[in-house]
């Protein structure tokens, strides 16, 4: 299949979903706004609407060709976000990696999907999981710096970090079953939780600490469903506090 | 790298198909927990416990307590000037590239976490003497879940002495009069038992990450957050429990984080409770 091909199929995907979601930005902008100051909601609502605007395409390491030749159904993410020049480079850096973060975990989940070895509610599950990484990655999106006008450069296309997806995509092209694909979407959403526990220590800007806050609970919801359909001991999946013992730290794994 | 075109298109179509499918659902899911207008997710709070309706922003002299820009899930756009107990909590900036917080904030936050916490534990121990809680699967929960809610409780009471706060170790009044001591006296089984530890655990999660906005240090937000996921976690667990969706939304939303109302600032209560709080043993089934 040709790139222009592929990216026809997207762009025909993503039309469906801009369409699906046409009204749902304003429910969610709602949900998550419910703030009357203009200017709060403009910026907010900027911040929402790039939820949006489809994720990003996703390249996978050549580790997964195998089973990977897959994109999400969305098309490349266009840098249209509008952000408070306040967030410091640093923590601008770790949003960027935590949205390569989503991104591999997202990848992951469809390589997982595409080994044929989930079905039923795990399949399900696995699918529903992979959408909110998704949107993960495009609301992490939404706190980077915008181009200037005047820059012609060629948009960046948010990729998934290969360096986590490789920590995964062996193990998913040897997973011999449905469980052993369960156990490494447990331990991606282990590491992604506690990876955002981190962060959360790390961040020194307050937009960019509400947004990973909004993110953090749900990985460590997802690690629930998975720790419990495997059955697994109850401390794995039930700590009484969440901490970065999983994480994946950015100064080892960053993007190359 | 070689890209499989039929797998591709197949990948594509199932999961526009699964979108399309989800999307009603999903909008319905955000009808009913996030529509103010449409009543549903009132209406469930009304018929158990007569909560108010709708949040508000607390005025203290001519400044909004916390700033707008942050409270995403705090309200509405009117405000109530704050009428009893003398507490005033100082009120940080509001515009959308300022930081929202303050260390007065960051007492009143840990204080309230606390209350809340302490809440959880009392409320949990009430469920468990009760006889209600018929499933030993989610009795054994409970129990975990109130340990759990009393080391949260021991780390915030650290924290607050850290900042040279007081602890708060007393069950939160505002939410024991106004949400719990009223759902346990009508509470007849193990299902309503439940829904009122959903109610718990969810204004816990979404309180802690609304103050992962707001808390003015990474250590303080770090130490919020550490919690407010495990809360996140226990919400599955129940969600679980009721045969719903164990994990209903992408984000979790702070629309039903801790009212202003239910804060504890640093003289006590924001606001005083209209009756004594107790959390009293509910009734056994009736015959």
């Amino acid at each position: 299949m040709s790139m222009r091909a592929l990216r026809q199929l997207t762009e025909h995907a993503d039309e469906h979903h801009r369409e699906a979601m046409k009204t749902l930005q304003d429910e969610l902008a709602e949900a998550h706004l419910a703030t009357t100051d203009p200017a709060a909601v403009a910026n907010r609502r900027s911040f929402v609407r790039n939820l949006t605007l489809g994720g990003a395409a996703v390249a996978f390491g050549t580790a997964l060709a195998p089973v990977a030749g897959l994109v999400p159904a969305a098309m490349a993410q266009t840098a249209t976000a509008t952000t408070t020049s306040d967030i410091p480079n640093a923590d601008l850096t770790l949003v960027r990696f935590a949205q390569g973060l989503e991104l591999a975990v997202q990848g992951a989940y469809a390589g997982m999907i595409a080994t044929g070895k989930l079905q039923g509610a795990p399949l399900e599950t696995a699918r529903t999981f992979a959408r909110h990484h998704g949107e993960h990655a495009d609301a992490l999106g939404g706190l980077l710096p915008k181009p200037a006008t005047s820059d012609t450069t060629p948009t960046t296309v948010p990729a998934a970090n290969n360096r986590v997806l490789v920590l995964f995509t062996p193990r998913i092209t040897s997973a011999p079953d449905a469980n052993a694909l369960m156990r490494i979407a447990f331990d991606m959403e282990t590491a992604a939780a506690s990876t955002y526990q981190l962060a959360m220590g790390t961040l020194q800007n307050w937009e960019a600490a509400g947004a990973v806050a909004t993110i953090e609970p749900i990985e460590a919801q997802h690690a629930v469903v998975w720790g419990q359909a495997l059955n697994l001991p109850i401390d794995q999946w039930m700590p009484a506090f969440q901490t970065t013992a999983a994480a994946l730290n950015p100064s080892q794994y960053a993007a190359g | 790298m070689t890209i499989n075109s039929d797998e591709v298109r197949r990948q594509l179509s199932a999961s526009q198909h699964d979108h399309a499918a989800a999307m009603p659902q999903f909008r319905e899911a955000l009808k009913r927990v996030f529509d103010r207008d449409s009543g549903a997710a009132e209406t469930a709070k009304a018929a158990l416990v007569g909560v108010p309706s709708r949040r508000s922003f607390l005025t203290v002299g001519s400044a909004t307590v916390l700033g707008s820009a942050v409270l995403v899930g705090c309200g509405t756009s009117s405000k109530k000037t704050l009428p009893v107990s003398g507490t005033s909590i100082p009120a940080p900036s509001s515009t959308t590239t300022t930081a929202p917080g303050s260390s007065e904030m960051d007492l009143t936050l840990l204080r309230t976490a606390q209350s809340i916490e302490v809440l959880a534990v009392q409320t949990y121990q009430t469920a468990i003497d009760s006889g209600l809680l018929t499933t030993p699967s989610v009795l054994d929960a409970i129990k975990l879940f109130q340990s759990q809610h009393q080391d949260h409780g021991g780390l915030l009471a650290s924290a607050t002495r850290n900042l040279g706060g007081v602890p708060y170790d007393t069950a939160n009044p505002f939410l024991d009069v106004e949400i719990v001591t009223p759902a346990l006296k009508a509470a007849t089984d193990q299902a309503a038992i439940v829904k009122i530890a959903v109610i718990l655990e969810n204004t816990a999660a979404q309180t802690y990450t609304q103050a992962g906005g707001v808390l003015t240090t990474a250590d303080l937000r770090a130490a919020i957050m550490s919690i407010g996921a495990t809360e996140a976690r226990h919400l599955t667990v129940l969600y679980e429990v009721q045969g719903g969706n164990p994990v209903p939304l992408p984000f979790m939303p702070t629309r039903d984080a801790a009212p202003p109302d239910s804060y504890i600032g640093p003289d006590g209560p924001v606001k005083v409770p209209t009756a004594p709080p107790t959390t009293e043993a509910p009734t056994t089934t009736k015959p």
